[in-house]
Protein backbone atom coordinates (compact mmCIF):
# COMPACT_ATOMS: atom_id res chain seq x y z
CA UNK A 1 0.00 0.00 0.00
CA UNK A 2 1.99 3.22 -1.12
CA UNK A 3 2.56 5.54 2.32
CA UNK A 4 -0.04 7.96 3.24
CA UNK A 5 0.18 11.58 5.10
CA UNK A 6 -2.56 13.16 6.78
CA UNK A 7 -4.45 16.37 5.38
CA UNK A 8 -6.27 19.22 6.88
CA UNK A 9 -9.54 19.70 4.76
CA UNK A 10 -11.96 21.91 6.12
CA UNK A 11 -14.81 20.14 7.69
CA UNK A 12 -18.00 21.69 5.56
CA UNK A 13 -15.64 20.04 2.35
CA UNK A 14 -14.80 16.85 4.23
CA UNK A 15 -18.28 16.02 4.73
CA UNK A 16 -19.27 16.50 1.72
CA UNK A 17 -16.41 14.44 -0.22
CA UNK A 18 -17.93 11.62 2.20
CA UNK A 19 -21.43 12.24 1.13
CA UNK A 20 -19.97 11.97 -2.61
CA UNK A 21 -18.25 9.12 -1.64
CA UNK A 22 -20.71 7.26 -0.11
CA UNK A 23 -23.35 7.78 -3.20
CA UNK A 24 -20.38 6.13 -5.35
CA UNK A 25 -19.89 3.38 -2.96
CA UNK A 26 -15.66 4.53 -2.73
CA UNK A 27 -14.06 5.52 0.15
CA UNK A 28 -13.27 9.08 1.03
CA UNK A 29 -9.19 8.32 0.36
CA UNK A 30 -10.00 6.97 -3.01
CA UNK A 31 -12.17 9.83 -3.96
CA UNK A 32 -9.96 12.59 -2.68
CA UNK A 33 -7.40 10.66 -4.32
CA UNK A 34 -8.86 10.38 -7.50
CA UNK A 35 -9.55 14.21 -7.69
CA UNK A 36 -6.41 15.45 -6.27
CA UNK A 37 -4.78 13.35 -9.05
CA UNK A 38 -6.53 15.08 -11.25
CA UNK A 39 -5.32 18.32 -10.33
CA UNK A 40 -1.87 17.07 -10.70
CA UNK A 41 -2.28 15.86 -13.95
CA UNK A 42 -3.59 19.37 -15.02
CA UNK A 43 -0.99 21.61 -13.08
CA UNK A 44 1.71 19.53 -14.93
CA UNK A 45 0.27 19.82 -18.09
CA UNK A 46 0.99 23.58 -17.44
CA UNK A 47 -2.61 24.29 -16.81
CA UNK A 48 -3.87 26.56 -13.94
CA UNK A 49 -6.32 24.26 -12.39
CA UNK A 50 -7.75 27.69 -10.50
CA UNK A 51 -8.31 29.32 -13.96
CA UNK A 52 -9.80 25.88 -15.47
CA UNK A 53 -12.50 26.15 -12.93
CA UNK A 54 -13.53 29.32 -13.58
CA UNK A 55 -13.87 28.54 -16.82
CA UNK A 56 -15.87 25.78 -16.40
CA UNK A 57 -18.11 27.47 -14.05
CA UNK A 58 -18.71 30.42 -16.30
CA UNK A 59 -19.21 28.36 -19.12
CA UNK A 60 -21.55 25.91 -17.35
CA UNK A 61 -23.51 29.16 -16.46
CA UNK A 62 -23.65 30.10 -19.87
CA UNK A 63 -25.34 26.33 -21.08
CA UNK A 64 -27.96 26.89 -18.38
CA UNK A 65 -28.85 30.19 -18.95
CA UNK A 66 -29.73 29.72 -22.43
CA UNK A 67 -26.32 31.05 -24.37
CA UNK A 68 -25.43 29.72 -27.56
CA UNK A 69 -22.25 29.85 -29.76
CA UNK A 70 -22.53 31.70 -33.10
CA UNK A 71 -19.73 32.74 -35.39
CA UNK A 72 -19.23 36.70 -34.15
CA UNK A 73 -18.58 37.84 -37.61
CA UNK A 74 -21.78 36.53 -38.19
CA UNK A 75 -23.53 38.04 -34.85
CA UNK A 76 -22.37 41.23 -36.08
CA UNK A 77 -23.69 40.95 -39.61
CA UNK A 78 -27.35 40.28 -38.26
CA UNK A 79 -27.19 43.08 -35.75
CA UNK A 80 -25.87 45.75 -38.29
CA UNK A 81 -28.79 44.71 -40.41
CA UNK A 82 -31.30 44.84 -38.10
CA UNK A 83 -29.58 48.62 -36.89
CA UNK A 84 -30.13 48.99 -41.14
CA UNK A 85 -34.08 48.66 -40.71
CA UNK A 86 -34.39 50.84 -38.06
CA UNK A 87 -34.81 48.64 -35.34
CA UNK A 88 -32.16 50.13 -33.33
CA UNK A 89 -33.76 51.48 -29.81
CA UNK A 90 -35.78 48.19 -29.50
CA UNK A 91 -32.77 46.06 -29.55
CA UNK A 92 -31.01 47.99 -27.18
CA UNK A 93 -34.41 47.96 -24.71
CA UNK A 94 -34.41 43.96 -25.72
CA UNK A 95 -30.55 44.05 -24.63
CA UNK A 96 -31.03 45.79 -21.43
CA UNK A 97 -33.45 43.54 -19.80
CA UNK A 98 -31.22 40.88 -20.77
CA UNK A 99 -29.04 42.24 -18.65
CA UNK A 100 -31.46 42.58 -16.08
CA UNK A 101 -32.31 39.07 -16.13
CA UNK A 102 -28.88 37.68 -16.45
CA UNK A 103 -28.08 39.77 -13.18
CA UNK A 104 -31.11 38.05 -11.70
CA UNK A 105 -29.10 35.04 -11.28
CA UNK A 106 -25.89 36.44 -11.07
CA UNK A 107 -27.17 38.38 -7.87
CA UNK A 108 -26.71 35.00 -6.18
CA UNK A 109 -22.94 35.87 -5.55
CA UNK A 110 -21.20 37.07 -2.05
CA UNK A 111 -19.62 40.45 -4.29
CA UNK A 112 -19.48 42.36 -7.21
CA UNK A 113 -16.06 40.35 -8.64
CA UNK A 114 -17.67 37.26 -9.11
CA UNK A 115 -20.52 38.06 -11.41
CA UNK A 116 -17.67 40.10 -13.08
CA UNK A 117 -15.34 37.28 -13.58
CA UNK A 118 -18.08 35.28 -14.65
CA UNK A 119 -18.84 37.50 -17.27
CA UNK A 120 -15.90 38.20 -18.68
CA UNK A 121 -14.76 34.41 -19.00
CA UNK A 122 -18.21 33.64 -20.64
CA UNK A 123 -18.02 37.00 -23.01
CA UNK A 124 -14.92 35.87 -24.48
CA UNK A 125 -14.77 38.12 -27.50
CA UNK A 126 -14.45 40.88 -25.51
CA UNK A 127 -10.24 41.66 -25.47
CA UNK A 128 -9.55 43.21 -22.35
CA UNK A 129 -12.73 43.30 -19.83
CA UNK A 130 -11.86 45.21 -16.87
CA UNK A 131 -13.75 46.64 -13.59
CA UNK A 132 -11.58 49.11 -11.03
CA UNK A 133 -13.18 50.30 -8.01
CA UNK A 134 -11.78 53.57 -6.44
CA UNK A 135 -13.68 56.38 -4.42
CA UNK A 136 -17.28 55.11 -3.98
CA UNK A 137 -17.39 54.45 -8.02
CA UNK A 138 -16.61 51.38 -10.09
CA UNK A 139 -15.90 51.61 -13.88
CA UNK A 140 -16.44 48.83 -16.45
CA UNK A 141 -14.31 48.97 -19.05
CA UNK A 142 -14.48 46.23 -22.44
CA UNK A 143 -12.27 47.26 -25.41
CA UNK A 144 -12.27 44.61 -28.61
CA UNK A 145 -10.57 45.88 -32.15
CA UNK A 146 -13.39 43.27 -33.63
CA UNK A 147 -16.61 44.60 -32.24
CA UNK A 148 -18.91 46.96 -34.43
CA UNK A 149 -20.15 50.31 -33.45
CA UNK A 150 -23.69 48.81 -33.73
CA UNK A 151 -22.89 45.56 -31.14
CA UNK A 152 -21.03 48.01 -29.13
CA UNK A 153 -23.93 49.91 -28.57
CA UNK A 154 -25.59 47.20 -27.46
CA UNK A 155 -22.92 45.09 -25.43
CA UNK A 156 -23.59 48.23 -23.48
CA UNK A 157 -26.93 47.76 -23.16
CA UNK A 158 -26.17 44.43 -21.95
CA UNK A 159 -23.89 45.41 -19.73
CA UNK A 160 -25.46 48.41 -17.93
CA UNK A 161 -28.65 46.13 -16.98
CA UNK A 162 -26.59 43.66 -15.26
CA UNK A 163 -25.14 46.20 -13.51
CA UNK A 164 -28.70 47.89 -13.00
CA UNK A 165 -30.29 44.52 -11.89
CA UNK A 166 -27.36 44.10 -9.77
CA UNK A 167 -28.58 47.32 -7.79
CA UNK A 168 -25.76 50.03 -9.01
CA UNK A 169 -26.60 53.34 -10.01
CA UNK A 170 -25.67 54.34 -13.35
CA UNK A 171 -23.46 57.70 -13.38
CA UNK A 172 -22.49 57.91 -17.25
CA UNK A 173 -21.70 55.44 -19.71
CA UNK A 174 -19.56 56.11 -23.09
CA UNK A 175 -19.37 54.07 -26.08
CA UNK A 176 -17.41 53.88 -29.57
CA UNK A 177 -16.73 51.31 -32.12
CA UNK A 178 -14.88 48.70 -29.86
CA UNK A 179 -14.85 50.58 -26.55
CA UNK A 180 -17.17 50.65 -23.66
CA UNK A 181 -16.91 52.88 -20.75
CA UNK A 182 -19.28 52.29 -17.74
CA UNK A 183 -19.48 54.84 -14.47
CA UNK A 184 -21.35 53.11 -11.54
CA UNK A 185 -21.39 54.75 -7.41
CA UNK A 186 -20.70 51.65 -5.36
CA UNK A 187 -22.41 52.51 -2.17
CA UNK A 188 -21.03 50.92 1.43
CA UNK B 1 -25.41 24.90 11.42
CA UNK B 2 -22.55 25.22 8.68
CA UNK B 3 -19.11 24.67 10.23
CA UNK B 4 -16.68 27.54 11.01
CA UNK B 5 -14.33 28.04 8.25
CA UNK B 6 -11.66 27.71 10.16
CA UNK B 7 -13.13 24.15 11.22
CA UNK B 8 -10.64 21.41 10.25
CA UNK B 9 -10.74 17.47 9.65
CA UNK B 10 -8.12 15.28 9.19
CA UNK B 11 -8.22 13.01 5.91
CA UNK B 12 -5.53 10.85 4.54
CA UNK B 13 -3.69 10.92 1.10
CA UNK B 14 -1.48 9.48 -0.60
CA UNK B 15 2.00 10.70 0.32
CA UNK B 16 3.48 11.42 -3.19
CA UNK B 17 0.12 13.28 -4.17
CA UNK B 18 0.30 15.60 -1.44
CA UNK B 19 4.28 16.17 -1.67
CA UNK B 20 3.63 17.27 -5.41
CA UNK B 21 0.81 19.42 -4.52
CA UNK B 22 3.15 20.92 -1.91
CA UNK B 23 5.70 21.59 -4.81
CA UNK B 24 2.73 23.48 -6.61
CA UNK B 25 1.59 25.13 -3.68
CA UNK B 26 4.65 26.70 -2.69
CA UNK B 27 5.42 27.96 -6.05
CA UNK B 28 2.42 29.92 -5.59
CA UNK B 29 3.60 31.47 -2.11
CA UNK B 30 0.50 29.98 -0.50
CA UNK B 31 -0.01 26.98 2.28
CA UNK B 32 -0.86 23.34 0.65
CA UNK B 33 -4.02 24.16 2.89
CA UNK B 34 -5.17 27.34 1.32
CA UNK B 35 -4.77 26.12 -2.03
CA UNK B 36 -6.38 22.81 -1.28
CA UNK B 37 -9.57 24.03 0.31
CA UNK B 38 -9.60 26.57 -2.82
CA UNK B 39 -10.12 23.83 -5.56
CA UNK B 40 -11.39 21.76 -3.63
CA UNK B 41 -14.78 23.58 -3.19
CA UNK B 42 -15.11 24.14 -6.80
CA UNK B 43 -14.29 20.25 -7.40
CA UNK B 44 -16.87 19.16 -4.64
CA UNK B 45 -19.75 20.63 -6.51
CA UNK B 46 -18.84 19.74 -9.98
CA UNK B 47 -18.61 16.33 -8.54
CA UNK B 48 -21.83 17.30 -6.68
CA UNK B 49 -23.62 18.61 -10.12
CA UNK B 50 -23.05 14.73 -11.70
CA UNK B 51 -19.62 16.01 -13.63
CA UNK B 52 -16.02 15.36 -13.29
CA UNK B 53 -12.81 17.05 -13.60
CA UNK B 54 -12.33 15.38 -17.20
CA UNK B 55 -15.61 17.25 -18.20
CA UNK B 56 -13.70 20.71 -16.67
CA UNK B 57 -11.10 19.67 -18.69
CA UNK B 58 -12.40 19.38 -22.32
CA UNK B 59 -14.77 21.95 -21.58
CA UNK B 60 -12.03 24.14 -21.20
CA UNK B 61 -9.78 22.66 -24.85
CA UNK B 62 -13.29 23.15 -26.31
CA UNK B 63 -13.92 26.80 -24.99
CA UNK B 64 -10.36 27.50 -26.42
CA UNK B 65 -10.95 25.82 -29.77
CA UNK B 66 -13.62 27.97 -30.27
CA UNK B 67 -12.80 31.28 -28.85
CA UNK B 68 -9.42 30.25 -31.70
CA UNK B 69 -11.69 29.62 -34.33
CA UNK B 70 -13.72 33.19 -33.98
CA UNK B 71 -17.46 31.67 -32.50
CA UNK B 72 -18.52 33.52 -29.61
CA UNK B 73 -21.38 33.43 -27.04
CA UNK B 74 -24.66 35.00 -26.70
CA UNK B 75 -27.78 34.93 -25.19
CA UNK B 76 -30.48 32.80 -27.09
CA UNK B 77 -32.86 34.95 -26.64
CA UNK B 78 -30.83 38.78 -28.15
CA UNK B 79 -30.05 35.81 -31.14
CA UNK B 80 -33.76 35.34 -31.33
CA UNK B 81 -34.68 38.77 -31.61
CA UNK B 82 -32.53 40.43 -33.85
CA UNK B 83 -33.56 37.80 -36.22
CA UNK B 84 -37.02 37.98 -36.04
CA UNK B 85 -36.40 41.66 -37.38
CA UNK B 86 -34.70 40.95 -40.81
CA UNK B 87 -36.90 40.99 -43.26
CA UNK B 88 -37.25 37.77 -45.44
CA UNK B 89 -35.43 38.47 -48.59
CA UNK B 90 -32.32 39.76 -46.61
CA UNK B 91 -32.89 36.27 -44.52
CA UNK B 92 -32.01 34.19 -47.06
CA UNK B 93 -28.65 36.47 -47.68
CA UNK B 94 -28.57 35.94 -43.95
CA UNK B 95 -28.47 31.87 -44.16
CA UNK B 96 -25.70 32.18 -47.13
CA UNK B 97 -23.35 34.22 -44.81
CA UNK B 98 -24.18 31.42 -41.82
CA UNK B 99 -23.38 28.20 -44.55
CA UNK B 100 -19.85 30.06 -45.53
CA UNK B 101 -19.46 30.71 -41.58
CA UNK B 102 -19.87 26.84 -40.96
CA UNK B 103 -17.96 26.24 -44.05
CA UNK B 104 -14.87 28.06 -42.18
CA UNK B 105 -15.46 26.57 -39.43
CA UNK B 106 -15.79 22.69 -40.95
CA UNK B 107 -12.41 23.70 -42.24
CA UNK B 108 -11.02 24.51 -39.43
CA UNK B 109 -11.96 21.44 -37.50
CA UNK B 110 -11.00 19.25 -40.43
CA UNK B 111 -7.33 20.60 -39.66
CA UNK B 112 -7.30 20.51 -36.55
CA UNK B 113 -8.38 16.50 -35.88
CA UNK B 114 -7.79 13.34 -37.50
CA UNK B 115 -11.65 12.58 -37.51
CA UNK B 116 -13.67 15.75 -37.44
CA UNK B 117 -16.67 14.19 -37.93
CA UNK B 118 -16.23 12.34 -34.64
CA UNK B 119 -14.89 15.98 -32.93
CA UNK B 120 -18.02 17.94 -34.31
CA UNK B 121 -19.72 15.29 -32.33
CA UNK B 122 -18.03 16.29 -29.43
CA UNK B 123 -18.13 19.97 -29.99
CA UNK B 124 -21.48 20.20 -30.34
CA UNK B 125 -22.41 18.29 -27.47
CA UNK B 126 -20.32 20.04 -25.03
CA UNK B 127 -20.97 23.60 -25.98
CA UNK B 128 -24.50 23.72 -27.11
CA UNK B 129 -27.01 25.58 -24.80
CA UNK B 130 -29.39 23.25 -22.78
CA UNK B 131 -32.23 22.15 -22.74
CA UNK B 132 -30.80 20.71 -26.03
CA UNK B 133 -31.03 17.03 -27.59
CA UNK B 134 -28.47 16.68 -30.60
CA UNK B 135 -26.78 13.73 -32.41
CA UNK B 136 -24.91 12.71 -35.08
CA UNK B 137 -25.32 9.52 -36.29
CA UNK B 138 -22.93 7.64 -38.78
CA UNK B 139 -19.95 8.28 -40.42
CA UNK B 140 -18.50 7.05 -43.55
CA UNK B 141 -20.84 7.85 -46.29
CA UNK B 142 -23.82 9.01 -44.57
CA UNK B 143 -24.54 10.79 -41.37
CA UNK B 144 -27.65 11.75 -39.77
CA UNK B 145 -27.88 14.87 -38.04
CA UNK B 146 -30.46 15.55 -35.18
CA UNK B 147 -30.90 18.41 -32.97
CA UNK B 148 -33.56 19.63 -31.35
CA UNK B 149 -33.62 22.93 -29.07
CA UNK B 150 -36.71 24.33 -27.94
CA UNK B 151 -35.82 27.91 -27.02
CA UNK B 152 -34.68 28.44 -30.78
CA UNK B 153 -37.35 30.25 -33.14
CA UNK B 154 -37.75 29.34 -36.51
CA UNK B 155 -35.27 31.74 -38.21
CA UNK B 156 -32.52 30.94 -35.73
CA UNK B 157 -33.29 26.99 -36.83
CA UNK B 158 -32.99 27.45 -39.77
CA UNK B 159 -29.86 29.83 -39.16
CA UNK B 160 -28.15 27.00 -37.58
CA UNK B 161 -28.87 24.35 -39.99
CA UNK B 162 -27.45 26.69 -42.54
CA UNK B 163 -24.10 26.57 -40.52
CA UNK B 164 -24.24 22.78 -40.17
CA UNK B 165 -24.67 22.47 -44.08
CA UNK B 166 -21.48 25.00 -44.86
CA UNK B 167 -19.66 22.53 -41.79
CA UNK B 168 -20.30 19.34 -43.42
CA UNK B 169 -19.60 20.71 -46.85
CA UNK B 170 -16.38 21.56 -45.64
CA UNK B 171 -15.88 17.86 -44.37
CA UNK B 172 -16.84 16.04 -47.41
CA UNK B 173 -20.78 15.53 -47.08
CA UNK B 174 -23.74 17.11 -49.19
CA UNK B 175 -26.92 17.49 -47.95
CA UNK B 176 -29.66 14.39 -48.70
CA UNK B 177 -32.60 16.01 -47.14
CA UNK B 178 -32.87 18.29 -44.73
CA UNK B 179 -36.02 19.48 -42.72
CA UNK B 180 -36.61 21.85 -40.35
CA UNK B 181 -39.23 23.40 -37.83
CA UNK B 182 -38.95 25.74 -34.86
CA UNK B 183 -36.23 24.11 -33.05
CA UNK B 184 -36.01 21.22 -34.69
CA UNK B 185 -33.63 20.15 -37.25
CA UNK B 186 -33.06 16.59 -39.15
CA UNK B 187 -30.69 16.44 -41.71
CA UNK B 188 -29.08 13.27 -43.89
CA UNK B 189 -25.61 13.52 -45.72
CA UNK B 190 -24.27 11.69 -47.30
CA UNK B 191 -20.00 11.90 -48.96
CA UNK B 192 -19.74 13.73 -51.84
CA UNK B 193 -19.38 11.12 -54.67
CA UNK B 194 -20.56 8.26 -53.08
Amino acid sequence: MPDRKMLAARVDLADRLKALADGRGVTVYSMLNDILESILEIEEGGLSVRRLLDEYRSIDYGRRSGFTPIPENLLYELIDLCFESGFSDRLRKSWFETGLWISKYLSAASSIDEPISVLSRLMWNISEFKFEKRDGEAILLCFSSRFTLNYSLLLESLLRGILVGLGFDKLDSEVDKGFIRIRIEVKG
Amino acid sequence: MPSRPQDRKLVFVQADIVDKLMEISNREGRTLSSFISDVLADVVRIYSDGGSMKDAVRSYTIASMHRSAGIMLTPVNLLNSILARIDRERLEEVYMDAYESGYWYGRYISVKFEDPVDALRSLLTSMLLSPVDVSIEGGGDHILFRFIASNLSSEATRLLLSIFEGVMSALGYETDRAEYTRGIVIAKFKKVGS
